[in-house]
């Protein structure tokens, strides 16, 4: 194996993939590295979504994606579950389910069958609740919950698994600005422990937080490159008919409407 | 803190059961005074002490433990469907299991003709015309018999017509498909063969008066099989509930085990239905009684609903017989007007919780 493929978390090959009669994604292939971040951006209805589901092999598609250098069609179910976590947008439902009983849900893969948790299991629920400041809510059922809460509880039912590669659609949805902070220290620490994070964000300005950037429009992969990267910001503004304009505020950078494209 | 309330619950749920066991054997037509003494001095008078305990033994015990097994099987089953289709309104019959099992008992009447009659004329008389009840043995093979199939082939259809069960929605709406199309049918069958109406309506209500020994154990024995299997399968029910993308990025093979769910309710429901008719709601209020007091894991919610179950339906058929004594309330009436009074109570509920979450 080369250096080149060990540093690669995720390559996808020919990607396409339909919803009903429609094609949402066109002839798609990139690598995304290993232990970065990378975000995925675009306007409505670009893909990004269909993407990450493909890269997490829960949708049927056409073309390969190689997991850690493995193919993933070829993985056990199990063997890619304890790889690669997901975490779902608007995951719905499971309100009658207690707090820490979902967030175990994400240790299912590192079970044996019919085993109950062991204590791993339990010291790793306990470090994702705490990562995501949801411990004093473990004992109260999912639906009892805001909508804020409850997404921070599903980030620690993904955060449980303990994989390398963590794939999170729309992470931020209902997270109030200080835990839109906290989400960010959060990846940047996984992050630095070697793991390898992938989101979709609609968020511009907090998408341009990562280290990589995938621009996508129509099915299609716009742009690739590095988040800071002026190349980026001209495509990021290009993909969205120049309706916004990025900006260096400090050390970060944020994308703001412009009311008048011209 | 949730174990011991399981634990707590799991107990009270047997105690209650075996409280109206015993209470279940004293109601009936014959009032318990008339049974107590003969049993106690058997020398008396023999012929008194062979038809209290042919009574007792042959006919309330089996019915009264059968009115457990059958509520049990429901209450599992209703907390599978829930579980399995992701609504809390879902119940037991929503594969069409119902409507099968209706056009099995409705083929077998007609194609026996007006002796199964005696099924109609028996419930009148509160279940105990012993002559009557021993002598329709064939009828009731034929009758159980032909509720099972019709319940099994009514879900098969079920599945073709959904192509599997990868799709819960299209699963959902074959199930209704195939409930209307084979009501329709029985209907036929009815207008066809009119000597039947009357047999049908007490089979439609839904009764345990012909639940025997034999039916009893053999509910039992399934009800085992299907409370270790879906115990097995609670975890897949857990992620499922947080939606079937998670669910299958957890590593967990949907197909089969969604398969081995089906199969767990097609069986629970048709192994009910068969022995005791169309009884309704049990199945469906069983897992919100237990949802309203605990929430847990599907592993528990399933075992305890099917506790549940099995009591209500107790309590249902102990009332039936005792209501209006000496004569009886056929038990699928009382489990229609508790159980729809209480679905109104959760719609209520539900309507204003909704409300306060939009305000």
């Amino acid at each position: 194996m080369t250096a080149a493929t060990n540093s690669i978390a995720i390559r996808a090959d020919s990607i396409r993939a339909r919803l009903g009669n429609a094609e949402i994604l066109h002839d798609i292939s990139l690598s995304l590295p290993k232990g970065r971040w990378t975000s995925i951006v675009g306007p409505n209805g670009a893909g990004k979504s269909t993407l990450l589901k493909v890269l997490a092999n829960l949708l049927p598609h056409t073309g390969t994606v190689d997991l850690l250098g493995r193919p993933l069609q070829q993985m056990p179910g199990r063997d890619r579950a304890r790889q690669l976590a997901w975490l779902g947008q608007n995951e719905s439902a499971g309100d009658d389910l207690m707090v820490q009983d979902v967030v175990m849900l994400g240790r299912l893969p590192h079970q044996p069958w019919l085993a109950p948790p062991s204590e791993a299991d339990h010291a790793a629920v306990a470090r994702a609740l705490q990562a995501t400041q949801a411990w004093e809510w473990r004992g109260r059922a999912l639906g009892q919950l805001s909508g804020g809460e409850r997404q921070r509880v599903l980030l620690a039912r993904a955060l449980a698994v303990e994989a390398d590669v963590l794939l999170m659609d729309e992470p931020l949805a209902n997270l109030d600005p200080p835990h839109q902070a906290d989400w960010l220290a959060l990846v940047q620490a996984l992050v630095a422990e070697g793991k390898t994070v992938v989101s979709v964000l609609h968020e511009i300005s907090m998408a341009l937080h990562a280290d990589e950037m995938v621009i996508m429009r129509q099915g299609r992969v716009m742009h690739q490159g590095a988040c800071d990267a002026v190349t980026t910001h001209r495509a990021l503004e290009v993909v969205f008919d120049k309706r916004i304009a990025i900006h260096g505020l400090g050390d970060q950078w944020v994308a703001l409407p412009k009311a008048n494209p011209h | 803190m949730n174990l011991r309330r399981t634990s707590f619950l799991v107990g009270a749920m047997l105690l209650a059961g075996l409280a109206l066991t015993v209470l279940g054997v004293c109601v009936g037509s014959t009032g318990f005074e008339n049974l107590v003494g003969p049993l106690l001095n058997p020398q008396q008078d023999p012929a008194q002490f062979a038809m209290a305990r042919q009574i007792v033994w042959e006919i309330r015990l089996p019915r009264t433990l059968g009115a457990w097994a059958a509520g049990a099987l429901l209450g599992l089953a209703g907390a599978v469907a829930q579980g399995l289709f992701r609504n809390p309104l879902a119940d037991p019959y929503l594969l069409g299991s119902a409507s099968g099992a209706a056009l099995g008992v409705a083929l077998a009447l007609a194609a026996m003709g007006g002796g199964a009659g005696m099924l109609g004329d028996n419930m009148m008389n509160g279940g105990e015309a012993v002559n009557l009840f021993s002598g329709s043995i064939l009828v009731r093979l034929g009758l159980t018999g032909g509720a099972f199939v019709g319940a099994v082939l009514a879900v098969l259809l079920t599945l073709i017509l959904s192509r599997g069960v990868q799709q819960t929605l299209r699963l959902l709406l074959a199930g209704v498909v195939v409930g209307v199309v084979l009501g329709a049918m029985t209907e036929i069958v009815l207008l066809l063969s009119r000597d039947t109406l009357q047999a049908m309506r007490a089979f439609v209500l839904g009764s345990t008066t012909f639940v025997d020994w034999t039916a009893c154990l053999l509910m039992a024995g399934v009800w085992m099989v299907c409370v270790v299997v879906a115990w097995l399968l609670g975890r897949v029910l857990d992620g499922l509930s947080l939606g079937d993308a998670t669910a299958r990025s957890l590593g967990l093979p949907l197909g089969p085990m969604r398969s081995a769910l089906v199969a767990v309710l097609a069986l629970a429901t048709g192994t009910a239905v068969a022995h005791t008719g169309l009884i309704a709601f049990v199945g469906l209020a069983a897992p919100h009684l237990v949802r309203s007091v605990i929430k847990t894991t599907h592993g528990r919610l399933m075992l305890l609903s099917s506790l549940v179950g099995g009591v209500l339906l107790m309590v249902a058929d102990t009332l039936a017989r005792w209501l209006i004594a000496p004569q009886e309330l056929p038990v699928g009436v009382l489990t229609a007007v508790l159980g729809g009074g209480y679905l109104l109570l959760l719609m209520n509920r539900n309507t204003r919780s909704a409300r306060g979450a939009r305000l």
